[in-house]
């Protein structure tokens, strides 16, 4: 028993032992567990783009002696602060809570530590835990950061000061420029009314209408003065050094400033570039929703194809996607809205697009991925975009909607024709070909064809043998028959032997030779084929008939 | 088989002189300009294919879609213009053609009968002058080719050569008779077009005498004579004659327009 009571003994004081540390622990877990809860950090998200706001949330229970203090935030740009306070009573017992939130972008890509925050209640400082936060690179460059005032080197100690710039000197065609002018007044010179700012015309740059106006105070060498500043977002549209005309400033004493005029050399887009590309400078990118989002649609039934095409850019300028042709549907533009914003210097907004397809066959209908493609300044590239494609199952039957003419007649006598796209290169101003001397050297080919041939003709006439006579042949032998047979040969393609009277008489016709001749000639060879029985008298009465009747024939030729 | 190889050799050599005039430029500034026209911005889109244009530019495509910037604003005088600067380049081109009639109808233009040398400088049609200089010289070859085919063939196939050597004879002095009433108009009498509404139209280059006529933004004139701030013109294919300010008309030969 007393065994037993040691033991019990024993065992209380380790129970004790272990009693009192367990206390101690609990104590200070909870100690520590009410410091931890008196201040917390939170953030609606832990994943994020650089185009997305963190809104972090600091709570502090009880009456902080001050805000919290934020670690140094170098990888966000702080865009605001709010906070709010409450109290509560419950039975007698008063008690106080203080929130502050911060709307914070991201600069920086990666996972990004928010160190602990610090907040001093009743006299004790607590802190928050680190928070970490992973940022992603989103499609909107990262907004420039104001940063320190630069005073102007030329302002030095003047009351009012004028001065114009661009953030990119050197900027691609088509990429987003950001014309800022600035009027410095120094606080202690006493004005009063309004300053009319007129800006440049701003000659081959597209001109958002969107503009910022701010105004702050800076300290520059020891004095201070007022800024306002008037920033205008640019599209540069022609390639090449362009000059922006200085911008003015009519003051309240009446008394105009201007700007210096601003050189902007712009860049042309990189060539070649790629085929489909319609001239989108910026960054973009293309989503597309089927609505109603089902697999199975019944022919004639609609679709709601609904693309959204956003980004940084010239939003309002950039051309529309290329929209396919569907195989076994129709489909028409519905609706187009453009929204465009500029915020932290940077142009941005979507364009959204709505179109209804109707499936006029059953069978697979295939709504492919639009592709758009754009030139990122940031990387110098042209990228493509996709949208996703679908595929739904089409049940019910043909539907013939008839041809598009028929559906929609046009009246061709009112309305325009359209704009002509691109050609493969333009043409620069040419010398009209009538200008050119080249061709009218041209001209003297020909003359030179003809002379060349006349000098040919010349040369074969003085080598060619002349050809003997018709009229001396008959010292050579020949009887008269043969030589009208062979004056026929020579000039009538009539063969000298072979031919019936009727025979010759046809080719004879055939060459336009008159029915009175051919008959002259048929006589000869008549009297020609009776001679050969005939005395010599009569021979030389053929000999005097050949020569009458080859006279005849040359009067044909 | 020489004349089809002096042919090749003569259309290979124009190819070549094209080839050479054409210059490869970025056409990033069309695009654009195109899409403003597109998106509504008809003002902004003209001022860049102007730009174009005054970079050295004259291609039909800037010259109609800037024509047709301005018919969509309603200024009928740099629609005229610019439709007549693309039909020169192209008169082929219906869409060019369908347009200008429709801003016409708007423009109500003023005419009369058409003189002989007008009338027959519209007989080029739709070829373009350089199209029927090369017809011309096609012709001239021919005609030199029948002629040593009559001179050196044989004696009794001369007659289709005679009868070809008459035709190309006639198509060529008919042709060379187009073309010269066009150089002469060119020359004597440039095309232009009214680009101020109510342009007073005087009998005398006087700011004080009164207008024998008002004419429309887009009327197309034939400029005959120069005098200081003054313009002889003659009315579109008319023999009306009176003098306007110079800052009223647009000359179509872009290098001879006011930038």
């Amino acid at each position: 028993m007393r065994r037993s009571l040691t033991n019990h003994y024993s065992l209380t004081t380790n129970h004790f032992l272990v009693l009192f540390f367990s206390l101690l622990i609990i104590h200070y877990s909870f100690s520590s567990a009410s410091a931890q809860s008196i201040v917390t950090a939170d953030v609606d998200r832990n994943t994020l783009t650089t185009d997305d706001t963190l809104r972090l949330t600091v709570s502090v229970n009880g009456q902080p002696e001050g805000p919290p203090v934020l670690p140094p935030l170098d990888s966000f740009e702080v865009l605001g602060t709010s906070s709010s306070n409450q109290v509560t009573i419950v039975n007698g017992s008063i008690s106080s809570n203080a929130v502050y939130f911060y709307n914070l972008r991201p600069t920086e890509v990666g996972d990004i530590l928010i160190e602990p925050i610090l907040a001093v209640v009743d006299g004790e400082t607590y802190s928050t835990d680190p928070i970490t936060v992973t940022v992603e690179q989103g499609v909107l460059p990262v907004a420039p950061s104001r940063g320190e005032i630069v005073p102007p080197t030329d302002l030095t100690g003047q009351d009012i000061y004028v001065e114009a710039e661009v953030d990119k000197p050197n900027p691609w065609q088509g990429e987003q420029v950001t014309y800022t002018a600035r009027l410095f007044l120094g606080t202690d010179v006493r004005m009063r009314g309004e300053t009319t700012y007129s800006a440049p015309e701003f000659v081959g740059f597209w001109k958002v209408d969107n503009e910022d106006t701010v105004s702050y105070l800076v300290n520059l060498e020891g004095r201070d003065y007022g800024v306002g500043e008037k920033r205008q977002p640019i599209f540069p549209t022609v390639a090449g050094t362009r000059k922006i005309k200085p911008a003015s400033m009519l003051l309240a004493n009446g008394q105009t400033y201007l700007t210096d005029e601003v050189t902007v050399n712009v860049r042309s887009l990189p060539s070649p570039s790629p085929e489909g590309f319609k001239g989108a400078v910026g960054r973009y990118r293309i989503s597309a929703e089927l609505v109603p989002n089902t697999p199975t649609i019944t022919t004639g039934d609609a679709l709601t194809w609904k693309i959204a095409l956003g980004g940084a850019g010239n939003i309002e300028t950039i051309p529309d996607p290329v929209w396919p042709d569907l195989e076994n549907a129709r489909w028409s533009e519905t609706s187009a809205t453009v929204t465009t914003e500029f915020q932290d210097g940077v142009v941005f907004g979507s364009r959204q697009y709505e179109l209804l397809v109707i499936p006029t066959k059953p069978g697979q209908l295939t709504i492919p991925a639009l592709e758009y493609i754009y030139f990122d300044p940031e990387t110098g590239q042209y990228e493509t975009e996709s949208s996703d494609p679908f595929t739904i199952e089409v049940v019910g039957d043909v539907i013939d909607f008839g041809t598009e003419e028929a559906a929609e007649p046009v009246d061709e006598s009112s309305s325009l024709r359209p704009l002509k796209s691109a050609p493969s290169r333009l043409k620069q101003k040419g010398t009209p070909l009538v200008n050119n001397p080249v061709f009218w050297m041209l001209w003297l080919v020909p003359l030179m064809i003809v002379g060349l041939a006349g000098v040919a003709h010349r040369m074969d006439s003085r080598m060619k043998i002349p050809k003997p006579k018709v009229e001396f042949m008959a010292d050579r032998g020949l009887s008269p028959e043969q030589r009208v047979s062979r004056y026929l040969s020579d000039n009538f393609d009539i063969p000298e032997s072979g031919m019936t009277q009727s025979q010759r008489a046809s080719g004879l016709r055939e060459e336009g030779v008159s029915e009175e001749t051919i008959e002259a000639v048929k006589g000869f060879f008549d009297s020609a084929e009776m001679t050969r029985y005939a005395p010599v008298n009569d021979a030389n009465n053929l000999n005097k008939q050949a020569k009458a009747v080859i006279d005849l024939l040359k009067k044909e030729l | 088989m020489r004349p089809r190889y002096l042919l090749l050799v003569f259309l290979l050599f124009f190819n070549i002189i094209r080839v050479a005039n054409a210059q490869d430029v970025d056409l990033s500034t069309f695009n654009v300009a195109n899409n403003l026209n597109q998106n509504g911005n008809h003002a902004e889109a003209a001022k860049l294919y102007q730009e174009l244009i005054a970079d050295g530019f004259e291609d039909a495509e800037v010259f109609y879609n800037l024509g047709l910037a301005h018919h969509q604003l309603g200024e009928w005088g740099g629609a005229v213009l610019n439709y007549e600067r693309t039909l020169d380049l192209i008169p082929r081109d219906a869409d060019a053609r369908h347009n200008l009639r429709t801003v016409l109808d708007e423009v109500d233009e003023i005419g009369g009968e058409t003189p002989f040398l007008d009338g027959l400088a519209n007989l080029k049609g739709r070829l373009r002058t350089s199209e029927l200089a090369i017809f011309a010289l096609i012709l001239w070859f021919l005609w030199a080719i029948f002629l040593v085919a009559f001179w050196r063939g044989n004696p009794k196939r001369r007659p289709p050569f005679l009868i070809a050597i008459g035709l190309t004879t006639l198509l060529l002095l008919g042709i060379l008779s187009i073309m010269g009433a066009n150089r002469r108009l060119e020359m004597q009498a440039p095309q232009a077009v009214v680009s101020q509404a109510e342009t007073a139209f005087l009998a005398t280059p006087d700011r004080t005498a009164s207008a024998d006529l008002v004419l429309p933004a887009g009327q197309r004139v034939r400029v005959l004579s120069e005098r200081g701030e003054w313009r002889e013109v003659r009315l579109w294919e008319s023999g009306v004659v009176g003098w306007v300010s110079a800052d009223t008309i647009t000359p179509l030969d872009v290098s001879n327009a006011a930038p």
